[in-house]
């Protein structure tokens, strides 16, 4: 039976929470190993895509993207991050960029949501609502 | 002036005081990959079946619909073009089933299977939408067939006759005439309080043109849809236009109206779906088709009805259209359609060629509702016409072997002649149903019996002209009630016989 990216990535995540940091480079060795002996050493680039929603999924914590024009101060960002852990149930940490098209505002990133609090999309649904 | 300009600046105040911006959580996904129409999409994990996804390309949106909800992707066919989709677009989740705009305004129009009109004529702005895929009326809303629909077609009235909310499949090999029929069916409906919808899919964009070209030289477009998914437009456009057409019948059968509606054909949108089912992964079956392919169609056809007084009496009159390969009756989607409807016409190659037209195979075609969908003088006529018509090319086939008949099988022979000579009917001269009982009369009573073969044709021309200039109550009053005693059959016969005094045979 053919072992997909994810199913990879989540018996990796697996093996990593249950045991301690201390394990991780025997746990890691042992991966490679198995993904040679499969013949999918290839697909390892994909799995490490895979990998971080999945070790997030099981542990309980979520990253957010945070997109803005301009850099958020501590204030604002805790209380995004307070907001979403609050509304995910799960430990939240929020990685931020800059993006000058969002004019103001920011536009958060989360598992498969999109949470859209900027200007510019403010604008577009602005002319969305004109041109009806 | 200065009252105008400050109106229209309030208006434009207003529109913007009115506006909220919301900030609306959206569930997105990825794409993962793209080819052939179908994309593959990560995330979505609260995506419904048949909802409508939007790919946000470079070059504006695209849109697609959820067909495969997998666990941790989603199957989506794009509706539109697919090239400008690459590998890590984000698509939007928009929480809608799909759905096209009703209303009479999509009436006279030519217009995709999204709703979007194609024919240049302007866009189309309606407010209201209906789900493009919807269960069908269930049994306590619903009635038997029992009104006629006229399709003007001699040999279908009288030996097939379809009812208004029956399904009646026309089946034959490719350049029969079965859009001919279709196309002469919808002509007829012109003042009969008929809305119309020609669902062309898979068809050459030419022959789309030159339906709409007759449709709307004859005046049909008054109360005619074409929804046009062509041979050169993607699978899944293909796919969603039967259940996009028989959306915009239904915003008419909820007002109470009967809608007709041709599907020309859905051997091609069989086909369609097929091309979607394989490039989706889905297990193939008999003749590569998917396992649910008699879904795909009893879903659609059941969708046509007659509703009860209760329910507004409004009906939808299916004509699906199924085009067969050398004759081949018994393919995987001829016979599952032939279960589903009310009955077929099957059009025959060897019919056709013998100058036979409308090709309509009397032995093979069936209304399953029959009778009780025909006036009562057609019955009364037409009766026994299928009968008759089919023992005829039976002792037509023996009797090529000897000439010792009898006077009866010789009087049979004689009267089947006639009778497959009045069956014969020009493209686009769809008559009244008045007028054909009259015909029929004619032959059934014997007031052919005298006339040469060669010269039917002219005899029923020249007395549907007659009892035109005579402008007879009798007649006019068939076309009416459609009733028949004694007296309108003996009103009859003089008309006939005045007729005959007037030629010569």
């Amino acid at each position: 039976m053919k072992i997909s990216n994810e199913q990879y990535a989540r018996s990796l995540a697996e093996s990593c929470l249950e045991n301690s940091e201390a394990e991780w480079p025997k746990i890691i060795n042992r991966f490679y190993s198995l993904l040679s002996t499969n013949g999918d050493s290839n697909r390892l680039a994909l799995i490490i895509k895979e990998f971080p929603s999945v070790y997030d999924n099981l542990s309980g914590e979520l990253t957010a993207e945070v997109k803005s024009a301009r850099k958020l101060d501590k204030n604002t960002l805790e209380r995004l991050t307070n907001w979403l852990s609050a509304k995910t149930n799960l430990k939240v940490t929020c990685q931020t960029s800059l993006d000058e098209t969002v004019i103001g505002g920011a536009i958060v990133n989360y598992s498969d949501h999109i949470l859209d609090l900027s200007l510019s999309g403010g604008l577009k649904q602005l002319t969305k609502t004109l041109a009806e | 002036m200065s009252k105008t300009k400050d109106f229209i600046v309030e208006q434009l105040k207003s529109k913007l005081s009115g506006f909220e911006q919301t900030a609306k959580d959206q569930v997105v996904g990825k794409v993962l990959k793209v080819a052939d129409g179908i994309a593959l999409v990560s995330g979505l994990s609260t995506a419904m079946m048949s909802e409508i996804l939007e790919f946000e390309c470079a070059s504006g949106v695209v849109r697609g619909v959820a067909l495969n909800l997998e666990e941790n992707q989603v199957g989506v066919i794009i509706l539109g073009d697919y090239t400008a989709i690459k590998e890590g677009v984000i698509v939007k989740a928009t929480g809608r089933i799909l759905e096209v705009p009703v209303g009479e305004q999509m009436i006279g129009r030519v217009v995709s299977p999204l709703g979007e009109a194609v024919d240049g004529k302007g866009a189309i702005r309606s407010h209201k939408f209906y789900p493009v895929e919807k269960i069908a009326p269930g049994v306590i809303s619903r009635q038997s067939v029992d009104q006629p629909l006229q399709t003007g077609i001699k040999a279908i009235d009288s030996m097939v006759p379809i009812g208004r909310g029956q399904r009646e499949l026309i089946i034959g090999d490719r350049q029969i005439g079965k859009t001919a029929i279709a196309i002469d069916t919808i002509i007829n409906q012109k003042g009969q309080g008929v809305k119309c919808i020609y669902v062309a899919i898979g068809q050459k964009e030419s022959k789309v043109a030159n339906i709409v070209a007759k449709l709307e030289a004859t005046g049909a477009m008054e109360y005619t849809t074409i929804v046009l998914a062509g041979a050169s437009h993607p699978a899944s456009l293909l796919y969603i236009a039967p259940y996009a057409g028989c959306a915009m019948a239904e915003y008419f059968l909820d007002k109470g109206e009967d809608v007709l509606i041709v599907y020309d054909d859905l051997s091609k949108h069989a086909n369609s779906y097929r091309e979607i089912s394989l490039l989706l992964r889905r297990p193939p079956g008999r003749e590569a088709y998917p396992g649910d392919v008699f879904y795909l169609h009893s879903r659609l056809l059941e969708r046509s009805c007659k509703l009860n007084a209760e329910h507004g009496g409004g009906s939808i009159t299916a004509l699906p259209i199924i085009e067969t390969q050398a004759g081949d009756v018994s393919a995987y989607i001829p016979t599952n359609v032939i279960s589903i409807t009310d009955g077929q016409i099957y059009l025959e190659p060897d019919m056709f060629y013998q100058g036979n037209r409308p090709a309509i195979n009397a032995g093979l075609s069936v209304s399953r509702v029959g009778s009780s969908a025909q006036i009562k003088a057609m019955k009364k006529v037409a009766g026994k016409l299928r009968i008759e018509a089919a023992q005829y090319r039976e002792l037509a086939a023996f009797a090529q072997f000897g000439s010792d008949l009898d006077e009866d099988t010789k009087k049979k022979l004689e009267r089947g002649k006639r009778l497959f000579e009045v069956f014969k009917q020009g493209q686009f001269s769809p008559m009244s149903v008045a007028e054909q009982v009259l015909v029929f009369y004619a032959l059934t009573a014997g007031y052919m019996d005298d006339v040469e073969v060669e010269k039917i044709s002219e005899f029923e021309a020249g007395l549907k002209s007659f009892v035109a200039d005579k402008n007879d109550q009798v007649v006019k009053d068939l076309a009416t009630n459609g009733k028949w005693d004694e007296v309108i059959e003996k009103a009859l016969g003089e008309l006939i016989s005045d007729y005959k005094k007037t030629i010569s045979l």
